[in-house]
Order: C-alpha cells, then structure tokens, then sequence
C-alpha cells in the first residue's frame, strides 16, 4: 500500500483546496489533466490502479524482454493536443512515422502499400485498370475521411456549422459520402474494386478491429474513420512512437507533472459526490474525500454513472442512451519473442513495415459469424510489428519482439487454459500464413485477450470489446457529452470514436471544464 | 387526481370492473373512453352532479388511471427519480402530489405517490407509464407493479364524503392518512384525495369486490354517481390541467408544444430546491425560460369551444384548451393556453360563426394558483437573501 | 421504339404499380417495366394500403375490398406459439393471458417503435437529394432522444427487443416477422431499423376480401386506365451520366428515356444488377424460396386462422445463424419459414434466407436440382415439425426461386442523384408513393 493510499482510506478525512479532479489515469484522463494544469488549475489526477497509462505500458517476458503492450502503434493522436500540451518537448518521438504495409494473402501474393496513403496508388500492379481503379478509390475514400473528421469527433457541435459544412461539399463528395453513410464495406468495395488483391486488402483494412462484418450496413464508414486520423501531418498514416505506446504515456505523465497535475496512483475512487446539481467532489472506498468544483471522468460509462454517480441521479433518457450494448465480438493481441530470425536485408526492410495477413473476404465473413457465435475463427486479420526492428531502443541481440493484434475473435468473459490455446493457435496459424515456420522460432509467448485486460483494470470486458458501428458510436459520444450534470465532464472510452490512443476526447473534456470555470460556473 | 383526455380512437372500450354499476345508474348513457376503459360523461345531468358534489358527496370510478405498487429498498429514490414528488420524504399515510418531467424538464404527465407502509409505495398517474418506469428501475433495487387491471377504484368527493363513508360503514383511517386495512372483510386501500378544492377519498379494492362497495355507498352512504362532464367543471375551478388537453406530454409533442411545469401553471410541483429528480438539471440549466402560460378564464359567452383563438391587444397570444359551463359562476370557465408575459386586464376570445366576433375573457384566480404564487413568492424571497 | 417519360418505375410487386400508378395520376409521364417473371415471391397477403393511397386511385370504384390479415403468428419450438394483432391493446391483453409479463410495456414498445420511425428516417431513399441527403449526419447534432433513436436504428434488432422486452418467445416472434422477409439477422447493424418499419402505421399487411379482384390486378387496371406505359420485359442496359436522363435499353429491343428511374424493391434493383441507396434491410447476395403446398384434405393452423401470417423459428439466434449461412454461400440448416393460406386453402411457404448462389471449396456455383430438393425438404421439415400430420396430408408441392438469377456484377446507385431503390420492406406501399410524390416534386 502506497503511502497516498494510506492517507486517503480513513473515513473522515475531507480535503479541499483544489479546483479540479480528474477520475483515471488513463490516456485521455493524462490529457484532460495536463491541459486543467496548464491553465493554472490545482488538479489532481487519481489513478485507480498502481500505475498511470490505462493498461498501455511496458511488460517484460519472463526472459527480461521488454515489450510495449496496450496499443501497437498510433494514427489518431489529436495534433492540436500534441502541440497545446508541448509533447514533443516532454520526449514524445517516433521511430517510424509512416509505416508502409505489406499485406499478405491466402494465396502466398502479396502487396506493398506506401504509409502515405496519398501515394498509396501509385503502387506498382500488374493489371493497370485495377491499379487505376484502386488509385481513384484511395483518393475519393481520403477525401470523404477528411471531410467527415467533425463527424468523428465526440463532441455535440454545433448543428449550424455542420449543416454549412455538407452544404459546402462539392456536389461529387456529398454524393459519394451519400453513398458511404448507410453502405457496407462490400458494398463500397464491389462497386469501386470489383476483384483483386485491393478488394481483400481493404476489407481486411476495414474490418480490422471492427464490431460488425464487412457485409453489414454502416461498416464502410469504420475505414473512412480510420483514415481521418493524421500522424505528423500526413493522413491515415501510422506511426510507431520510439518506445512504443507506453513513452506516448510516459510524455504525457511528463507534461502532467511540469504542469503541477499531482498525479496519485492506486486511490480507487468509489463514488462522484453530487451537490445542488452539481459536482462536488469524490469519496474513496474508506469514506475519506476530496472536494473541488470541477470533475471529469476519464473512466468507462458505466464505472463513472452507474457506479460513481448512481442511478438515481441519472437522468432515465440519458442513462438508457449511454449504455448501449457492446458487439459479442473482440480483438486479441499477442506478444512473442523470437530467435533465429534471418538477418539479410529483405527480411529486416520488412521488420520495419506493419504486415497485414488479409483472409479472402468470404472467409472474413465467416470469421465474424463464428465469432459472434463464440467459436474460434479459422481466419482471422492479424496485425504484425516488430517493436525491436523499428525501434532500437526496444532490440535485443539474440531475440526479436513481435506484437501482433488479431480479430475478430468471440468475446469472452473468461477464458479457461483451453480456450486460451485455441486462440493462440488461431493466431499462430495465421501468422504461418506468411511467416512459414515462424511457430518453431518462439521463445516466448504472451497472450492478451479483451478479459485479461478488463481484469487487470477491473473493469467489465465489454469496455474492451470491438465498437458498434462508427455512426453508432459518434451518437454514443455525443449523448455522454449531454449529461448536464454541473461541473461534471465525461472522457471515459465511450467518448471516442474508434478504438486507440488519440486524446481528442480527453482535450474536449478538459476545454468545455475551463470555459466553465472561466465562466464562474454554472449560476 | 386528474383524468387524462380522452382517447382519440375509442373502439370498444374495455369494461372497468365499476361499470355494471355505473352503466345500472346511467340514466343518461353517454359514455366515452379513456385509456381504453368506459367513462361516463353523465348520469343524470351535469349540473345535478355538480351540485351534489360541491355541496354533498359522489362518487366516481377512478379505475381508467394507472396505478402502480412500488416496492423494493430503493422504492423511495425509484419515485424520487422518476417524479417530482418528495418520495423520500413522505412517511407512512402521507401521499404527495408530483409531475413526470423528461431530462429537459418538460412535463409528461402529473403524478401522485403516497407512502402505505415502510417498504410500499402507490403510484398514481393519469396515462400508464410501464416503459419510463421500466428505465427507472434500471439499476436500482425497485420495481413497479402495474394494479390498475387487478383493482378497482373509487373516489368519494365532496364536504359529504366522510359522513358517508360512516354511513356506508366504510370510515378507514384514509380520510386522514394512505393506509390499508379490511374494511368490512374486504382488503382497501384508503388514501385522502384533492379534487382540486373538493376534499375527498379514494378507494382502492380487489376488482372482484367492486359491485359490493359501489352498492354499500350508494345505498347505504346515500351518494350518487359523478360523471367526466361535472368532473370537468370542477377541475377547471380548481386549476387542475388535464394531460393531453391543456398540454400535451413532452412524450409526444413536437417542441413548440412542450411545456415546462411554470408553463402550466404547478410551478409549485417541481421545486428547484427539493432532492434530486428526473429532469431537474434540464429546469435549472438547459430549459429555455417560460415563454408560455396556461391561464383560467371567465368568459362571457356560452358558445366558447376548445380550439378558439384568444386575443390580447388585437393580436392572437394563444387558444383556449378546455372549458366547460360553470353552474356557481354562471358563465363559461376555460384553460387557455397563451403566451407570456400574462395580461392581467385579461382576453378576447373569438366566437365561432355565425355570430363573429370577439368575447371578453376575465382571469379568475383557482385553488391551484394559489399555491403556485405562494411558491414563487418564496422563491424569490430566497433569491433576495442569497444575494 | 422509344419513349421518353418522367418516372420510370422498375419491378413488378404491389408497391411498383401503386408508384406508377400514383405518378401517372400526378400527371407525370411514367412507364412502367415488369419482368415476366417476378423478382419477388407474391403472397397471398400484401403491403397495407393506407387511405392517401386509396383516395388517390380510387380504389373503391374496383370493386376492391381489402381486409387486414387476422394476426402474426409465430410457431416456437415444443408447441408454443406467440401471435400478435394490429391493436395494440389486444395484443397486449393476449399477452397478459398466456402469462407474458411483457404485456406491461407492450403498447409503449409499438407505441416507441412508431416514434423511432419519426424521429429517424435513415432511408437514404427519401431525405432531399445532393448536399441536402447528407442531413442524415445531422441526427448526430440532435437532442438525446435523437441521439439515442440513431443509436437503437444503426444498432441490431435484438438489442432493441432487449432494450425493452424480457421474454425470449415475445421476442423471437417480433424478430421473426420485422427480419425474414429480408433476411436479415438479429444481431446484424442496421436491424433496429427493421422495428419502426414492421410497427408504421402503415404496415400491417392485408388481404383481398371475399369476392373481391385481387389487389395487384386491380393497380394493373388502374395503371393501364391512368395512361401507364407498362411493359413485361427485362432490362437490358440502363445507360446515363448520374443525374442526367437515363437511357433504358429493353431486352425487346426497345428504348426508353427517363428523367428518374425508381426500383419499387431491393429485389427489383438487384435483378437488374443495381444495389445500394437501400436501408439497412436491403441485403444483398439473397434468394427467396417459396413452396406452394397443395393439401390432401384442408386444415386449419394450430392457432389463429387461415388469415394469419405465420412464421416458424426456434429462437431469436436462429436468425443470425440462418443468416450467416446465406453470407457464407450456403443452405441454412433451419431457415426460418413464413407461410401463409391462399385462398384455395393451399400453403405458401416461403424463406428468405437462402444465398444468390453457393460457396463450395472457395468457388461459387449457381442453384442445382439438388439445391432446391434441399431447400423444399428443408422448409417441408419445419412446416411437419410445427404441424401435425402435415406429411402425409401433401398431394403436391411447386416450388419456385426468386432472386437467385441476378447478376454477379451490379452497380452501386451512386448518392441517389435520379436513379432509386425503395428499400421499404413492411410499409413499402406508402414509402413508394411518397417517394414518387417527393421525386416529382424535386425534393
């Protein structure tokens, strides 16, 4: 027991003097607490577990290998946050800015895409009327993904602004993004990349950690989501950070700290206290509190209003908006080490690019229907980086790090020793679709499922399932922005559009609490 | 408590378990239908009724509103969420009146909670709401039963109403207190009831008894039964609005039909000041300021009808929601629905053709009124010493 | 020959000829172009007709008389049944009797349902064209109510009926009747959309009373009798820039010029190798099966009467189950079965969830002999194991297949500038016409 948590468990104790508190410590709860520090607010961060990061942190195998887990790489961290809260300055670097993908396919082809998707198509193709297709594809699908970013951001706006934006769209666009809304990928896909690699390349890119099959309405818009985001200024690109995701964390909790944001780790929290409509405060399990105006909740939904807040101080239209029901479906990362890998230059030119095994899209599709069904797919998507060939600092002599992330598979609540195997071999299996012989190379394994993350948080599996469909999404963020709770701000998981580490939600969250507290607060 | 309007389909209305009595005693026979049960309109003759009940006792089947039994730990907070009565409050034998309010605090129907014992509450609302209070309960140890088809209801109004329920043998402690007891071997609950300035009683028993007690009071209490016309009457003398006809349920209106609980007239019901409940931080941050009024007026012309316009200074502000013929003022009585600021000189309300033209309408002060300033002016008392 | 005309209905239902023969009373010039063969299965009931629609083609002076089917029924597993009607109330005091607690929120479920329906409307069909169609993103700047209707429409079916329903039977019963007619399963994206349609206003379905001419025959009537162009042809080529005239090459040889073509049904469009600018229900890539049964000796259903529509699953899984099969290219093992009586006492059994074609070691075959022995055993098995003695009271079956010619290759209907596709499945009559008054009119 740390010696903060000791100070906070016995009842009684009630500390004020502060004017704003963030609940998790998180990513988007570092965010929302750097930029309240920054303003010059007394903030204090609580971190319900012993360390800050929500899970995204370095592990090491039993061998004393390091690997980055949580997240693999980054797309969506918000620029505008990076620059308010000075992250370069506070060691935020990346190894790799635009990781090139090879997609690898059923057949033994494969394909090389460029990281800056705006040249994606001008990949060198054998058949040039499907090179031209795909190329034409790219641009228009990047166009309508810039075009949506407000879309995606999970914040109410203004319907005005918005209404201006789509009248302002070049009648071209507005239609083609008429044709996304409501359109499946196959539907996007069959029209616009008739057969091909391209088409199986870009299902996979599509339904890649998607809660819904690519043949189901509203999932083309999952790729145009993808592809909004922006790495240092180039669009839909992925960027491995040096140190991997965890020293985006370790930046941040930097930043936090220089700008005075007392950050207490291992201080669950048990209840948000309400007063007169208005946040006032929190209460730790031991019944000792601290009290200040502001409050933002950087946890789940349902830990921060249901649990935190309660039921009875919801409002019913709110509460039965927010808790929409998670897709049964959920992605797995998985985590090797390897020795004996080839050291010729080939190999270690593909080490530095993020390889993709495609399935065909039929078999995607029954992928998705097994795993809904809870069984274990065949094929499966799977996601592969080697953290130590990007990343110098992450290498070791004899061995190389794998990360790798696959979907879909069923979501478990719990998965027994068996289950567990079953999976690492659906992994494993597909990864010797491209990687021959790779099984016979690993040292050391780590499995990471939806389960063992919810576990280690605490928190309900569901939070670490696969999203609904994006427009789905956007309508879950927007009502958790509705809550009209005085003083209290919600940037908890389901304030983001789209799964991986962004911030966007978290600076919204912390920007709406500083206007407030400019303003003096509610009247 | 309030009837609902009228449903607008009225197809084969079901039967309440009072409705072999009443249709015995319905000389008149003109029935309609609400939330699909068999109302009559009249028995005798409106003005009849009227009288006896202003002056004596009568009785009416309450069995067309929705009641519910509310149990569980976490019943108090449930009804505290779920309407603006002080649930948590009330004692055993206390009852409150409230509104249902949606979390932009625009009203969905009026509601009342009274407290039987410790651990059982009764919900009583106009319209059925067995969704919201299924929301409601998410999450919390509570639950509401629907009764309303197992039980049927009396209400006893009027000066007379005590002295006949001695009569009829059937004096429960609910003249003063909601309780349950066996009353004559049947299980009734008892709960003291407003309509609007009409004290009176409401009886609630298995619908298998419902013949036996409508006899016991008609015979041997000597009250007769009231109809919805003379039950209009004295609802808009009380200042009571009627759900779907004054205004209609934020449920179910377009925005410029949705009205805040200033804008008809209960302010009184949804104090700011008062615990937690559904929609208060829409009243208190997001709802937009009173723009609406519903107001009681006099008016000088029997050939007023719902719908009419209603003028102030030449320009059209409103229309007039209800009314009805009022037998103490001689003169028609409406609600009309208009905008603010209130004009206190009063209205003209246009007369359907032929005879064109525009009528005087006079604002008279109800029951309901009362208690609404008493709240605003304490209110802004409090205001005053804030600041 | 060609012809050049304003509207250019494509299809042959119910919804197809009322749209054409709305239009033409409109005072436009329409055509309308029927496949000898229909792309979708007819049905002894049909679409309900609301009154703006009879008022405007007269109907009465048919001699029409159409009367609301008597129920939808639902045949569970182990001799269960759940049946709904189109009062509310009654469903809901039937409910009550066979001990469904769901009773309590029955009428505020359809009642909700309805109101879904008007608070989103995410058919991209109806909604303004151009910039103006896009507004469909503006439900994510609405209030919560909004909000929270996109949420359920873009969501599965089955977690609205969770939202508000308890019993797995009340549920399985409502999915059944909302998704097979499109095949869709429960916990697909978009299913929640299929509700507010199945309870419209407009939905319940009807059938032709006694001595009454057949609904579709009497529009055909009306249609020829308001100046219709119709015709009983394919579709050739449908060649045109987007939002400019289209030019309609008939299998005939005939030409045609539109200004809007409109397919009255997903299965209309698909045909003819056009997809897209559909709802969630339009699903793709499927066939429907429909077994007509000739009986030994008549019967009447185990519930309800021979007016009912009936529907055959075991559970709400069964959906998604049967579904997936159909994305996978193949035959679900238990299709969930629709029948109904015609009114010379025979069944129509039909299941919408049967593939385009079949998926065997990666390559794709078209149907076989076998195919559709498989599909009649299939859909006979079910029918048997809900009705007793319906084996050997069979002196003959027919079958048909509809939509499994459609071709390999179809173009997506880009933004809807002129070209449409009703995707309307439960109120598709009353969706059609106001299309075409919306079309017309320029919206």
């Amino acid at each position: 027991m740390s010696e903060t948590q000791g100070q906070y468990q016995f009842a009684g104790r009630i500390e004020g003097g502060i004017d704003a508190i963030v609940v998790g410590a998180g990513f988007n709860g570092l965010v929302a607490a750097a930029y309240l520090g920054r303003a010059g607010l007394k903030t204090i961060l609580l971190g319900a577990s012993a360390d800050v990061g929500g899970g995204v942190k370095e592990r090491t195998f039993a061998s004393g290998l390091k690997y980055p887990d949580g997240e693999h790489l980054v797309s969506h961290l918000d620029p505008v946050m990076i620059e308010d809260l000075d992250l370069y300055r506070f060691g935020l670097s990346y190894a790799a800015r635009r990781l090139d993908t090879v997609y690898f396919f059923e057949d033994g082809q494969s394909l090389h895409l460029s990281g800056d998707l705006l040249r994606a198509g001008g990949v060198e193709y054998e058949d040039e009327d499907e090179r031209a297709a795909f190329a034409k594809f790219m641009e228009e699908a990047l166009e309508a993904a810039a075009f949506l970013r407000p879309v995606f951001e999970p914040v109410g706006g203004d319907a005005k602004a918005f209404d201006k934006l789509i009248r302002s769209a070049p009648a071209g666009l507005a239609a083609r993004i008429n044709q996304y809304l409501l359109a499946s990928v196959d539907d996007v896909l069959d029209a616009g990349l008739p057969s091909g690699l391209f088409k199986t390349a870009m299902t996979s890119e599509a339904a890649f950690r998607a809660g819904a099959a690519p043949n189901e309405p509203f999932s083309f818009m999952e790729l145009l989501r993808r592809w909004s985001g922006e790495v240092s200024g180039l669009q839909g690109a992925l960027a491995f950070p040096e140190g991997g995701a965890p020293a985006v964390i370790d930046a941040l909790r930097r930043a936090a700290q220089a700008a005075k944001v007392d950050i207490r780790e291992a201080v669950p929290v048990s209840s948000i206290l309400i007063e007169k409509d208005r946040a006032a405060g929190v209460e730790f399990e031991g019944g000792g509190q601290l009290r200040a105006p502001l409050i933002i909740a950087a946890c789940n939904a349902d830990r921060a209003f249901q649990r935190m807040i309660g039921p009875a101080e919801l409002d019913l239209e709110f509460q039965r908006a927010l808790l929409a029901p998670a897709p049964k479906i959920a992605p797995a990362s998985v985590h090797l080490a390897l020795s004996g890998v080839a050291r010729d230059e080939k190999t270690e030119e593909n080490m530095r690019r993020r390889l993709v095994y495609a399935p065909p899209p039929a078999k995607l599709r029954r992928a998705f229907a097994e795993a809904r069904a809870g069984d274990i797919p065949e094929d499966l998507i799977v996601e592969t980086i080697f953290p130590g060939a990007l990343d110098g600092g992450l290498a070791s002599d004899s061995l190389q790090t794998l990360s790798a992330i696959a979907h879909p598979l069923p979501f478990d609540l719990e998965a027994d020793e068996k289950r567990r195997e079953a999976i690492q071999n659906a992994i494993f299996s597909n990864l010797e679709k491209f990687a021959p012989e790779i099984t016979g190379r690993i040292e050391e394994t780590a499995l990471r499922l939806a389960a063992d993350r919810a576990g280690e948080a605490g928190e309900k599996p569901s939070v670490f399932a696969a999203r609904g469909p994006v427009i789905r999404q956007a309508a879950l963020a927007r009502a958790a922005a509705a809550g009209n709770i005085g003083g209290f701000y919600f940037c908890g998981p389901e304030a983001q559009v789209g799964a991986g580490l962004s911030g966007l939600a978290g600076r919204i969250a912390a920007k709406r609490a500083l206007k407030e507290s400019r303003r003096g607060g509610f009247s | 408590m309030i009837f609902p309007a009228d449903d607008v389909i009225a197809d084969n209305p079901r039967a309440s378990p009072l409705y072999a009595a009443a249709a015995a005693a319905n000389d008149a026979n003109v029935w309609t239908s609400v939330n699909g049960w068999a109302v009559a309109r009249v028995f005798t003759s409106v003005e009849k009724e009227y009288k006896a009940a202003k002056d004596g006792a009568a009785i009416a089947d309450l069995g067309p509103l929705s009641r519910y039994a509310v149990r569980g730990g976490d019943a108090a907070l449930f009804l505290s969420r779920v309407t603006t009565a002080p649930a948590a409050r009330l004692d055993p034998g206390d009852s409150a009146r409230g509104l249902m309010l949606d979390y932009e605090g625009g009203v969905i129907d009026l509601a009342e909670v009274s407290r039987l014992s410790d651990d059982l509450f009764l919900l009583t609302t106009p319209t059925p709401h067995a969704r919201r209070l299924q929301l409601a309960a998410r999450g919390l140890d509570a639950g509401a039963e629907d009764i309303s088809e197992a039980v049927a209801a009396l209400g006893v109004f009027g000066p007379g109403a005590g002295e006949a329920l001695t009569a009829a043998g059937m004096k429960t402690p609910g003249h003063e207190v909601a309780s349950s007891a066996m009353v004559r071997g049947v299980e009734t609950a008892a709960r003291p009831m407003q309509f609007g300035a009409l004290p009176g009683v409401e009886l609630i028993f298995p619908a298998d008894e419902a013949l036996t007690v409508w006899e016991r009071l008609v015979r041997r209490g000597g009250v007769g039964p009231i109809g919805l016309d003379a039950l209009e009457t004295l609802r808009i003398e009380s200042g009571a609005p009627r759900p779907g006809v004054d205004f209609i349920s934020a449920d179910h209106a377009r925005a410029s039909g949705r009205r805040t609980p200033a804008e008809i007239g209960l302010p009184h019901l949804a104090p700011l000041d008062r615990g937690w409940y559904n929609g208060r931080r829409g009243l208190r941050y997001t709802a937009p300021k009173p723009t609406r009024a519903l107001v009681t007026l006099l008016i000088d012309d029997d050939r007023s009808a719902p719908g009419a316009a209603v003028f102030s200074g030449g320009k059209a502000v409103g229309r007039i929601t209800s009314c009805a013929w009022s037998p103490t003022a001689k003169r028609v009585i409406a609600f009309a629905d208009v905008s603010r600021p209130i004009d206190g000189k009063g209205y003209e309300i246009s007369v359907p053709p032929p005879a064109e033209g525009n009528v005087p309408g006079k604002l008279f002060e109800t029951a309901e009124n009362i208690l609404a300033r008493a709240y605003l002016a304490a209110q802004a008392s409090a205001t005053d010493s804030r600041s | 020959m060609t012809g050049t005309v304003e509207i250019l209905i494509i299809g042959g239902g119910e919804a197809a000829y009322c749209a054409a023969a709305a239009a033409a009373r409109a005072g436009a010039a329409t055509a309308l172009v029927a496949r000898k063969k229909s792309e979708c299965a007819p049905s002894p009931s049909s679409c309900h007709v609301p009154n703006f629609v009879w008022r405007r083609l007269d109907l009465q002076e048919y001699g029409l008389s159409l009367e609301p089917v008597s129920a939808l029924v639902t045949l569970l597993p182990n001799g269960e049944t759940v049946a709904s009607s189109a009062s509310a109330r009654d469903t809901k005091a039937a409910l009550a009797e066979t001990g469904k607690h769901d009773h309590v929120v029955w009428t505020e479920f359809v009642e909700d349902m309805k109101k879904l329906g008007r608070d989103v409307h995410l058919s991209p069909a109806v909604g303004g064209s151009g910039a103006a169609k896009m507004n469909k993103l503006a439900y994510l700047y609405g209030g919560l109510d909004v909000l929270s209707a996109l949420g359920q429409v873009t969501g599965g079916c089955a977690d609205l009926l969770d939202d508000y329903l308890a019993d797995e039977g009340l549920k399985a019963h409502v999915a059944a009747h909302a998704l097979s007619p499109a095949g869709v399963g429960a916990s697909e994206a978009g299913g929640g959309a299929s509700l507010p349609e199945l309870f419209s206003e407009d939905a319940w379905r009807v059938r032709a009373g006694k001595d009454s001419p057949q609904l579709i025959k009497t529009l055909q009537t009306i249609c020829k009798d308001s100046g219709v162009d119709c015709r009983e042809d394919d579709i050739a080529d449908i060649a045109g820039e987007s939002g400019r005239m289209q030019t309609v090459t008939l299998a005939g040889g005939d030409k045609l010029k539109a200004r809007y073509i409109l397919f009255a049904s997903p299965e209309a469009a698909a045909v003819n190798g056009y997809y897209g600018d559909a709802a969630p229900l339009a699903a793709r890539g499927r066939a429907t099966a429909q077994l007509r049964i000739k009986l030994k000796k008549p019967f009447a259903p185990p519930v309800a009467d021979e007016k009912a529509v009936f529907q055959i699953i075991d559970d709400l899984a069964d959906l998604q189950a049967a579904s997936d099969a159909v994305a996978d290219g193949a035959l679900p093992d238990k299709p969930p079965v629709a029948f109904e009586f015609a009114e010379n006492g025979d069944i129509i059994a039909r299941t919408s969830y049967c593939p385009k074609a079949f998926r065997e070691d990666d390559e794709w075959r078209g149907w076989t002999g076998q195919d559709r022995q498989a599909v009649t055993k299939r859909i006979m098995d079910r029918l048997s194991d809900r009705i007793d003695g319906l084996s050997v009271n069979v002196r003959k079956t027919d079958f048909k297949l509809y939509g499994a010619d459609a071709p390999e290759h179809d173009r997506f209907v880009n933004g809807g500038e002129n070209i449409f596709i009703l995707p309307n499945r439960h109120n598709a009559i009353a969706e059609a016409v106001k299309l075409v008054d919306k079309v017309l009119s320029g919206e």
